[in-house]
């Protein structure tokens, strides 16, 4: 399922380096998607967008509204850097991937989400290796033309086996 | 003993934390439920899918309503379990009306306070599972570990 394509593709790529853009599946994040166009404008970046705003143009991005679910995947198997509203999802992908991730957290008083649980989750995941929170334009610039960003790394899953068996055992009736 | 267990999540991050937790129903007969085509082939598990819905489409609740309803009646669990939002809400509510164990995980972006789909669940599902210590202090439930 595709959202409608917006004008514009991305210039060759600096360093051949691929943008992926994502709003999430809810809402969309217009403050994010403008503000990353007119960074992608100015340094000739090759960015493709999930915006979640079929009427959104970004002039120097490929913008898709949604993705389906495979080409979703290719597109964070594909991007050299992940660039998202601070939703677990986008956390998950970019770890799972294994790659540089940069979090713009919506705000509820601009009415980009119901609550601010997005800059508390940007904040409990401000330390993770390869995460960057960005609030700004000048932030997401200086993030996104930072040498050799490294990817997400999450650290040992003894946190998701022991709820894995508490889960389990739950499930089981213990 | 194989349990028919019916696991439902939105599409996103729900969706992604159910698959971290997937080795949990290893031992059991489970139907994964989701709002989005496609993601079940992502993942390699066979997948339903029922309409999406959240607190702002009223209408589009009882779409959801109807699809989680047809699904119970072909799948006809023992055990319900989700990682939310709003749809697993819906099926976790419709288990706990039909006798069956339910069990809810709130979603790890949930630190401080719950979500609203999550307070709902807190009141009625079996065993209810949070993924920050200091949430099960404020607000109870378990905190039995978490997917990040």
């Amino acid at each position: 399922m595709l959202g409608q394509s917006c004008d514009g593709t991305g210039d060759d790529g600096r360093n051949g380096t691929l943008i992926f853009a994502i709003a999430g599946t809810q809402l969309p994040f217009p403050r994010l998607m403008s503000t990353l166009n007119r960074i992608a404008e100015r340094h000739g970046l090759e960015t493709v967008a999930q915006t979640a705003e079929p009427a959104f143009l970004g002039t120097a991005m490929r913008c898709e509204a949604w993705m389906a679910a495979g080409e979703f995947e290719r597109m964070l198997a594909a991007a050299s850097i992940i660039v998202a509203h601070a939703g677990i999802g986008t956390i998950i992908g970019a770890a799972q991937h294994r790659k540089p991730l940069v979090l713009m957290p919506r705000r509820a008083a601009l009415h980009e989400h119901r609550n601010d649980h997005q800059i508390a989750t940007a904040e409990r995941f401000r330390h993770t290796p390869g995460v960057t929170v960005v609030n700004d334009e000048a932030e997401l610039e200086a993030a996104l033309l930072a040498p050799s960003p490294e990817p997400v790394a999450v650290a040992a899953g003894e946190r998701r086996q022991a709820l894995i068996a508490a889960v389990a055992q739950a499930i089981s009736g213990r | 003993m194989r349990r028919r267990v019916l696991a439902v999540s939105s599409a996103g991050g729900h969706w992604s934390q159910l698959m971290l937790l997937r080795e949990a129903l290893a031992e059991q007969d489970v139907t994964f439920v989701t709002t989005l085509a496609g993601l079940g082939e992502v993942s390699g598990v066979p997948t339903e899918i029922i309409p999406d819905s959240n607190r702002n489409t009223r209408s589009a609740i009882f779409q959801t309503i109807a699809g989680v309803w047809r699904v119970f009646r072909r799948v006809r669990p023992d055990v319900v379990i989700s990682t939310g939002a709003l749809p697993g809400l819906i099926a976790i509510a419709l288990g706990r009306l039909l006798g069956k164990r339910t069990i809810w995980i709130e979603s790890i972006a949930n630190a401080s306070e719950l979500s609203m789909s999550g307070r709902y669940a807190a009141r009625i599902a079996d065993r209810f599972f949070v993924q920050w210590p200091e949430l099960a202090v404020k607000v109870g439930g378990t905190y039995a570990g978490a997917v990040l």
